[in-house]
């Protein structure tokens, strides 16, 4: 984990400026990535509507763009409350279900969400919109890859920072209850609900923060943000990394890119070799690629 | 005169059109170890989860303590003083014994959930935890993870978690089912050792057992409660010679 942080942090001396985008585009897709996974790990809600909130995310951007506003100290943490709004309202409505229905019923609400927002003529509709230049920061311009990789790192390392400590306090081991034996929680004075809610709602407003940089990396925000692509993506890329680590879903982000670096300069379908990788990686690693290469390098990770 | 801490009066739960449960009435006293003894199917373990929560009665009521407690949530159940124990051993696998028995620590201190400091930095919590284990002899295997304990190990686990919850009223689901005799015996001189603290209702299949530890006993045949009384009692009884045992030579 350190040695992945510590090559992301001396990339940008040495890659060229397209090489240095994928890799923030891996931390951004990776923090996404995490935050879905943390809800399966702690609370076993596995949700396929992660979309709705990277692209609430990557909108709000757009929106406060719309009305004038362009510094990350004000825009951002306004477009982290709308997501943790709409993912209260969300995960107030799905969890009233679990299993397949909740996987099911968060793929509904993220599809409506997509269907209002790619309907509204101001935002772009189908089409979507350009920002032409990336939000600054307390005035300072994140035009240059360079800084802008920087501050992903720097988010991506408090984000996962925060998710550990959340992993070992008394509601984190809860939830891990929670994922495993419902039935058992209760029986121990557990309320699972209110503690999956605010798990949901954790997770969802991770993911609107990569929807948030997202947004500012392409400089671009459309409809494919919310699309249920990207919801299964997320999974596919926690299914590559595992859960059985925090930070599972950046190597899982990692691979995807990879793959997709690879195998599509050879053919436009390279996904086709993505179902086989993750079979392998269900099955022969078990738990996923991160604690295998945990295992390899000898280290440890919570 | 306070009421006895668990009182069950006229509870009836039927599942479709088999009524498990007809018109169930129990009371536990402070102190007291009361075995509830029936054939398979009685509707014991159904009585359990009613009485935890876990089931809702189609009528009667459930007093804790003085309280009614019918209409809540089992959780809420737990946090008034109630505690169970699972007849297949539900402990969590994937934790160690100390995690399993901080959980219910942390559980019985609902609803302050603490969300950022680490829970093995809890002082308080580990030694509460650390206590419970220790009454099961299970401290010195605290940092196991739970998949690598023995079966026995795990039921004494079960029992730990139940006492981290310091309860008023323990239901124990057949506490010693499947392990060996020596086992066996531990954990009834464990279970016996439990009366200062909590009145107990025992399911439990091994006369023995029952006879070594109940001071009261009740039978339970087709979800009716045909008889209770002192284990010697109720023995004696030839209703329940009849419906429960057939003959009389299984004492
Ligand atoms: N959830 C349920 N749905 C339908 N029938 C059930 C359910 N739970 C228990 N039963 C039935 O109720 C009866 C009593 O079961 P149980 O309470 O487990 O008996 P015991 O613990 O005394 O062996 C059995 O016939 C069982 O099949
Ligand atoms: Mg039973």
């Amino acid at each position: 984990m350190l040695l992945l942080f510590l090559l992301l942090a001396v990339a940008p001396l040495g890659l060229e400026a397209y090489l240095l985008g994928e890799l923030t585009r891996v931390m951004i897709y990776g923090m996404a990535a995490c935050a879905v996974g943390f809800a399966i790990r702690h609370g076993g809600l596995v949700s396929f509507g992660h979309a709705a909130f990277f692209g609430m995310g990557a909108y709000c951007v757009l929106m406060a763009r719309n009305a004038g506003y362009q510094d990350a100290l004000l825009v951002w943490p306004l477009a982290l409350l709308a997501v943790a709004v709409l993912a209260l309202v969300i995960g107030l409505l799905s969890l009233r279900t679990g299993g397949v229905a909740f996987i099911m019923i968060t793929l509904g609400f993220a599809q409506m969400v997509y269907f209002i927002i790619s309907g509204s003529q101001s935002l772009g509709a189908a089409d979507g919109l350009p920002l032409f230049g990336r939000d600054t920061l307390a005035g300072l311009s994140l035009d240059a890859i360079h800084g802008f990789h920087y501050l992903v790192l720097v988010a991506l390392g408090l984000v996962l920072f925060v998710m550990v400590c959340l992993s070992r306090s008394p509601a984190g081991l809860a939830l891990r209850g929670i994922a495993h034996d419902e039935r058992r929680m209760k029986a121990l004075g557990y309320a699972p609900k209110r503690l999956q809610l605010a798990a949901f709602v954790f997770s969802a407003v991770v993911t609107g923060f990569a929807g948030v940089l997202a947004a500012n990396f392409y400089q671009f925000v459309g409809p494919a943000y919310l699309h249920w692509i990207v919801s299964g993506e997320l999974l596919v890329m926690v299914a590559l990394g595992g859960i059985a680590s925090l930070s599972g879903g950046l190597f899982g982000a990692l691979i995807l890119v990879l793959f997709e670096a690879i195998f599509s300069e050879y053919t436009t379908y390279w996904r086709i070799f993505l179902g086989p990788a993750v079979i392998l990686s269900v099955l022969y690693l078990h738990k996923g690629v991160h604690p295998a290469v945990e295992r390899l390098l000898g280290g440890r990770d919570d | 005169m306070t009421e006895a801490p668990l009182v069950v009066r006229d509870l009836s739960k039927s599942f479709g059109g088999l009524n498990v449960t007809r018109s169930v009435s129990l009371d536990l006293k402070p102190g007291e170890i009361h075995a509830l003894i029936g054939p398979n199917g009685a509707g014991k373990s159904t009585l359990i989860n009613l009485i935890a929560g876990e089931l809702r009665p189609d009528s009667g009521a459930i007093r804790l303590n003085g309280v009614d407690v019918t209409g809540l949530h089992s959780e809420q159940r737990v946090r008034s003083g109630l505690a169970r124990s699972f007849q297949v051993s539900s402990v969590l696998k994937d934790f160690t014994v100390l995690e399993n028995a901080l959980l219910a620590v942390v559980g019985r201190r609902q609803p302050a959930l603490n969300w950022w400091r680490s829970t093995l930095s809890d002082t308080q919590g580990v030694e509460e935890a650390m206590a419970a284990l220790e009454k099961v002899g299970l401290a010195r295997r605290a940092n196991a993870k739970v998949a690598t304990l023995s079966y026995g190990e795990r039921r004494h686990l079960e029992l730990a978690m139940a006492l981290a919850l310091k309860p008023k009223v323990l239901l124990l689901d057949e506490p010693m089912a499947g392990v060996g005799t020596e086992e066996g015996h531990e954990l009834t001189e464990l279970v016996s050792n439990l009366r200062t603290d909590c009145a107990i209702l025992l399911v439990e299949h091994d006369m023995d057992v029952v006879f070594a530890l109940a001071d009261r006993v009740s039978v339970l045949v087709e979800g009716r409660m045909i008889a209770t009384g002192a284990p010697a009692e109720v023995r004696e009884m030839e209703s329940v010679q009849h419906a429960y045992f057939g003959t009389e030579d299984v004492w």
